[in-house]
């Protein structure tokens, strides 16, 4: 059932890709740890869904940017929905699950000369890998699969200290293929859903 | 004495009991929990259900509605067409009226009972099976109407009052009508039988489109008239005791005609009226119905556990998004939630 083969790699391709792009980067540029932590909201999937509430979920994670002074950003970014899958039913069927995603992405950033030390706002966009399993009452109806992942999105950065700050950060993370669920409806992907996040700013 | 009698009270109190034990030990609660979520992602407004095992009703119910509008709950007394499954009775006809009672063989040429028949070398069973000399398998609803011609001709009677005294009556099935619309064969009723049909037929359930999005929206339905391809009208409840009374040898069909006909015929994917298929090393007998944006139909048997699933529904998405008429039943996720549960 999994198709672990390409998008697993592409998406690891992509992110080596992405860090191998940051080797080059501007000697000035920073290194950003961003540990978060936020929420997942307005899921659209393809796969069975055996509890209602599923995909609204607590979200934990951290990225890495490499952000310089200009335009241009990279960032390798992780997330982990515990319980992805589970609603508000404590008797429910789905026993465990989880949905993860790794990805590698761009930042366009507005330029630090226009912001100065206020609030930088960026946008987001990349591609990764999105991981999603699901554990149901009786082994039925199992989620397993590695789909390859596209994120756009966008937020704002904010220093308080030289090496601390606070990221908002809102991206729309979805399946790139469509739908081949039992009873999926046509033109949706096969796993999308919204993360919010407010992350913890550390310079390197 | 004493021993004895305790012993025989033992005896009675476990014969009581047996049934309920043994129906216990199907996990349908846990069907029910997962029929339910798949009726709502599938968008049936209503769904009605039936679970058999050695012949009795372990569980029957019916899920949603059978009018959205008037928030008229589903039940297992609610009546649906039946689309193709219909097929199924008037299979078991031609084997009870024809076959066993030795008017026709099965190897007879069509054309024996129907000269006009436009395939000169294809058999009844042939006939029976969606198949041709030749031309392999083919669903064929117009096809099979022949069916019910050849059983006119070996019987000299009505098809619609053989369905209705030979298996609805026979079998107490009340809220079972032979045709949606009665038509001609109306005054082969008595008064009262039509007065019962039209009195079922006023309850059954509003058919629905289902559009991408899972909304559904009433649509019409022309009712058809009984042939042996499709028209009849029944409720889970009522089918349940059609599928027991086929299980009973002698009650509808020998023991002998009934393997037959659930043994496919060649290297078609269906016996006699009956879509055959192994699934983990058992045999599943089954049939569906289907009527675009308006009802939908999924009869599964497993003979050799003794279990059948009956499900109606008011929208098309129990048979619909899947190939049924291919001759795979695993397609279906509502089969597959039965399959894996039940069987494993």
């Amino acid at each position: 059932m999994s198709g672990l083969g390409s998008p697993a790699q592409a998406a690891r391709r992509a992110l080596l890709g992405l860090m191998l792009l940051c080797a080059p980067a501007r000697a000035d540029a920073d290194w950003l740890f961003v540990p978060f932590l936020g929420g997942s909201f307005a899921p659209e999937t393809t796969f069975l869904v055996f509890e209602e509430g599923a995909g609204r979920k607590l979200v934990i994670g951290g990225a890495v940017m490499l952000l310089g002074d200009g335009l241009l950003g990279l960032e390798a970014d992780v997330g982990h929905i515990p319980g992805f899958f589970e609603g508000d039913d404590p008797r429910g069927l789905v026993l465990t699950s989880r949905v993860t995603t790794i990805g590698g992405n761009v930042v366009l950033a507005v330029p630090r000369s226009l912001t100065r030390e206020s609030l930088r706002p960026y946008v987001v966009g990349g591609v990764g890998l999105l991981q999603a399993r699901s554990k149901h009452a009786a082994g039925l109806f199992p989620i397993d699969w590695n789909l390859l992942g596209v994120t756009i999105g966008g937020g704002a950065i904010g220093f308080i200290t030289d090496a601390t700050g606070l990221r908002f950060d809102l991206r729309h993370i979805k399946a790139a293929s469509g739908a081949d669920g039992p009873l999926a409806r046509p033109g949706i992907s096969r796993l999308s859903f919204w993360r919010a996040t407010v992350g913890l700013v550390i310079r390197y | 004495m004493r021993p004895i009698k305790a012993a025989i009270v033992v005896l009675l109190g476990l014969a009581v009991l047996a049934p309920h034990t043994r129906a216990q030990s199907l996990p349908v609660g846990l069907f029910e929990r997962y029929l339910e979520n798949l009726r709502q992602q599938a968008g049936i407004p209503g769904l009605s259900v039936a679970i058999l095992e050695n012949r009795r009703v372990v569980w029957d119910a019916g899920l949603g509605h059978r009018e959205l509008d008037g928030f008229l709950a589903a039940a297992a007394d609610t009546p649906y067409p039946l689309l193709d499954l219909s097929q199924t009775f008037s299979s078991t006809l031609l084997l009870q009226q024809c076959v066993e009672m030795r008017h026709l063989e099965l190897a007879d040429r069509v054309t024996r009972w129907i000269p006009q028949f436009s395939e000169p070398d294809t058999t009844v069973a042939q006939l029976l099976a969606h198949s041709a000399p030749g031309n392999g398998f083919r669903y064929d609803l117009s096809r099979y109407e022949s069916v019910g011609t050849i059983v006119a001709q070996c019987t000299s009677d009505r098809f619609a009052r053989l369905a209705a005294n030979d298996i609805l009556d026979r079998l107490g099935m009340v809220d079972s009508v032979p045709g949606h619309e009665l038509g001609d064969d109306r005054r082969f009723f008595s008064s009262s039988a039509i007065q019962r049909y039209e009195a079922v037929l006023q309850r059954v359930a509003t058919p629905y489109h289902v559009d991408s999005n899972g909304r559904a929206t009433r649509s019409s339905y022309t009712r058809p008239s009984l042939t042996s391809s499709t028209g009849l009208v029944s409720t889970v409840r009522d089918l349940a005791r059609f599928d027991a009374a086929l299980d009973d040898d002698g009650v509808l069909l020998r023991s002998g005609t009934r393997q037959n006909a659930w043994e496919t015929l060649g290297s078609t994917p269906t016996g006699l009226g009956w879509y055959v298929q192994r699934y983990n090393g058992e045999r599943i007998v089954w049939h569906f119905g289907l009527a675009r944006d308006a009802y939908s139909a999924l009869y599964i048997k497993i003979p050799g556990r003794n279990l059948t699933l009956i499900l109606l529904a008011n929208s098309d998405r129990l048979a619909a998004p899947y190939n049924l008429s291919n001759g795979d039943v695993t397609t279906s996720i509502f089969a597959q939630l039965f399959l894996k549960l039940f069987i494993g």
